[in-house]
């Protein structure tokens, strides 16, 4: 089977999971579809992050901040200032993607993990600004209530499995745009870039432009994120705990790192797998009265993260894992060899 | 006028001299070779000429430009490459796109066009692939070129390496001890591959310490010793120099 074909059945059966979920959990279950909204807005911000972290190897560890950025944004505009909410996108990915040029701009020119150091402080800052409102914008520990519904063209996604669609295609949209840039030159330069920026740069890759570059599209991606949660959460109500607190920075680095960092399908499983979990928990927190599962989450992410960090460098498991990448790709038919 | 023109360089690190005010000339289209023992400074003299290393001080004139100071990309994108002494390919791409990354600077696609995959970017991504493929063929390593390029053995990894820097179709190339760890049999085709890249127009400058390989080769030669240029001139001078032999191969004799 050739690559090409390969790559257009995964897309394929990608595409039918998406339509199939809301087909399949109706009426009672339709709560599991607004779970599963909720696991592709994650998995857009993953997917920026994967971008940065799985292939640029740069580390995030304040991405919440864009994605709150990228709500409040939105929400702000919205409610404070009557915009239609579709008016809102532009403005929502715009200073998302500013704020990540901003931190990107001194951090980046610095070798080993000056940019996991500043992102945390960032995400930090972002959390205590919003939740101490010293504007009078953001609402404070209240956070923003009565967000409206996305409009558009005369349509309004305000039900479970209309949210989702919209969601979802979103996200395949931006899974595939990923993947293209994966296959392109930016994305050679980046895996490169990962390897040695040094070996990159006397091959005439501007290491910094390139890090920038894709650094500024994930904190897009999160600012995009941010937007279609502040109009699709339940109850359309953002608060600084759920968009900007550092466990979802975590979280959503968890979800990169437990889909194989550098593998774009395993951060979409990781999204999906770690949205699932706290329902999960839940239903076996319930087994065990008295225990606080939200706590079990958090050291469940720890205990991920820990468990891949001092693993992945071993053969067997990655062989196990079949995380191991394969010694001979299929040439594509139109090149001679 | 000279291809590239050193003048005054100049390197410390902590306090030791490592480059001491080094002036030398290459001519266009000659394979120039760098000798001297270790810790003469010839590496540091490829790092302060390809811009991985910053110098303390002097010029450097690459077809006439002043490149000092420049970062490594752009002088690159100069068309000077090189390649260094411990091969460090992208092990889990494969052969032919790691020969492509060399091909970045001679490319434009940006993020966008990337994304979306524009007429104009296929295009460009074609001919990437038929330059890297060219370089390959080359190298003679061509059937290599969907492997996983860490599965290569170390004398293909080499080749691979120089097929990277040479995607872009470089001016002058920079070899950093590129026969060390080669047997006999690739060594001889090493030398005829470098000879091969002298005949197509290239300026080759070339670290090594085989000497058989570079009495062979080289047109003229830069003797190092503690960071100073003891000597130069063709190799048979080079050979009867008397500073030569006793700072670098010996007094034996």
């Amino acid at each position: 089977m050739t690559h090409k074909r390969r790559e257009l059945i995964q897309y394929a059966i990608f595409a039918a999971f998406i339509i199939a979920v809301p087909l399949v959990f109706r009426g009672r279950q339709s709560y599991y579809v607004s779970m599963l909204a909720l696991s592709g807005i994650y998995a857009i911000v993953a997917l920026g992050l994967n971008l940065l972290m799985g292939f640029a190897g740069q580390i995030s560890l304040g991405h919440a901040a864009f994605f709150s950025i990228g709500a409040y944004t939105t929400a702000i505009l919205s409610t404070r200032l009557g915009w239609q909410p579709i008016a809102g996108l532009l403005p929502a990915v715009a200073v998302s993607g500013f704020a990540a040029f901003v931190i990107g701009l001194p951090t980046l020119k610095l070798k080993e993990h000056y940019l996991a150091m500043a992102t945390l402080g960032v995400g930090l800052i972002a959390y205590s600004l919003i939740k101490a409102d010293p504007g009078g914008i953001t609402g404070g520990v209240t956070g923003i209530v009565n967000i409206p519904p996305l409009v558009i063209g005369g349509f309004t996604f305000d039900s479970d499995r209309s949210q989702f669609y919209l969601i979802w295609a979103v996200a395949f949209l931006i899974f595939a745009l990923s993947f293209n840039i994966i296959d392109s030159r930016i994305g050679r330069a980046l895996m490169a870039i990962h390897k040695s920026e040094v070996s990159a740069s006397v091959l005439g890759v501007n290491v910094f432009s390139c890090k920038l570059q894709i650094f500024v599209l994930s904190g897009m991606y999160a600012g995009l994120g941010g937007f279609l949660y502040a109009h699709c959460s339940p109850m359309y109500y953002l608060n600084p705990d759920d968009v900007c607190h550092f466990s979802l920075s975590i979280k959503l680095l968890t979800m990169v790192v437990i889909g194989g960092m550098g593998s774009m399908w395993g951060t979409l499983l990781g999204a999906v797998g770690l949205s699932i979990l706290p329902e999960v928990l839940r239903m076996l927190g319930s087994l065990f009265p008295g225990v606080n599962t939200t706590d079990i989450e958090m050291a469940i992410y720890g205990l991920v993260l820990a468990v891949i960090m001092i693993a992945s460098p071993r053969q067997r498991l990655k062989k196990w894992l079949r995380l191991d990448k394969p010694r001979r790709v299929e040439p594509p038919k139109d090149v001679e060899v | 006028m000279a291809h590239l023109q050193v003048q005054g360089l100049h390197k410390t690190f902590d306090g030791i001299t490592a480059v001491n005010d080094l002036y030398f000339d290459v001519r266009r289209n000659e394979i120039c070779a760098i000798i001297g023992p270790n810790g003469a400074g010839k590496t540091t003299t490829f790092n302060l000429l390809s811009g991985v290393l910053p110098a303390d001080r002097g010029k450097i004139f690459f077809d006439g430009n002043e490149i000092l100071g420049l970062p490594p990309h752009d002088i690159a994108r100069r068309g000077m490459v090189r390649t260094f002494q411990t091969v460090s390919l992208f092990d889990s791409m494969t052969v032919l796109d790691n020969v492509k990354v060399g091909c970045h600077g001679k490319a434009g696609a940006g993020l966008f066009s990337a994304a979306l995959r524009t007429p104009g970017l296929r295009r460009e991504e074609k001919e990437i692939t038929k330059k890297a493929m060219e370089a390959l063929k080359l190298l003679g390593v061509a059937d290599r070129a969907y492997d996983q390029a860490g599965s290569l053995p170390f004398g293909q990894q080499r080749l691979v390496d120089i097929a990277r820097a040479l995607a872009s179709d470089p001016e002058m190339i920079l070899l950093d001890e590129p026969a060390a760890g080669l047997n006999a049999h690739e060594t001889t085709e090493l030398a005829s591959l470098i000879l091969a890249l002298k005949n197509r127009g290239l300026t080759v400058m070339i670290i090594e310490h085989d000497m058989e390989l570079i009495m062979e080769i080289a047109d003229s030669i830069v003797v190092l010793d503690q960071g100073m240029k003891i000597a130069c001139g063709p190799p048979a001078d080079i050979q009867k120099d008397p500073r030569v032999i006793t700072a670098y191969l010996g007094d034996e004799d």
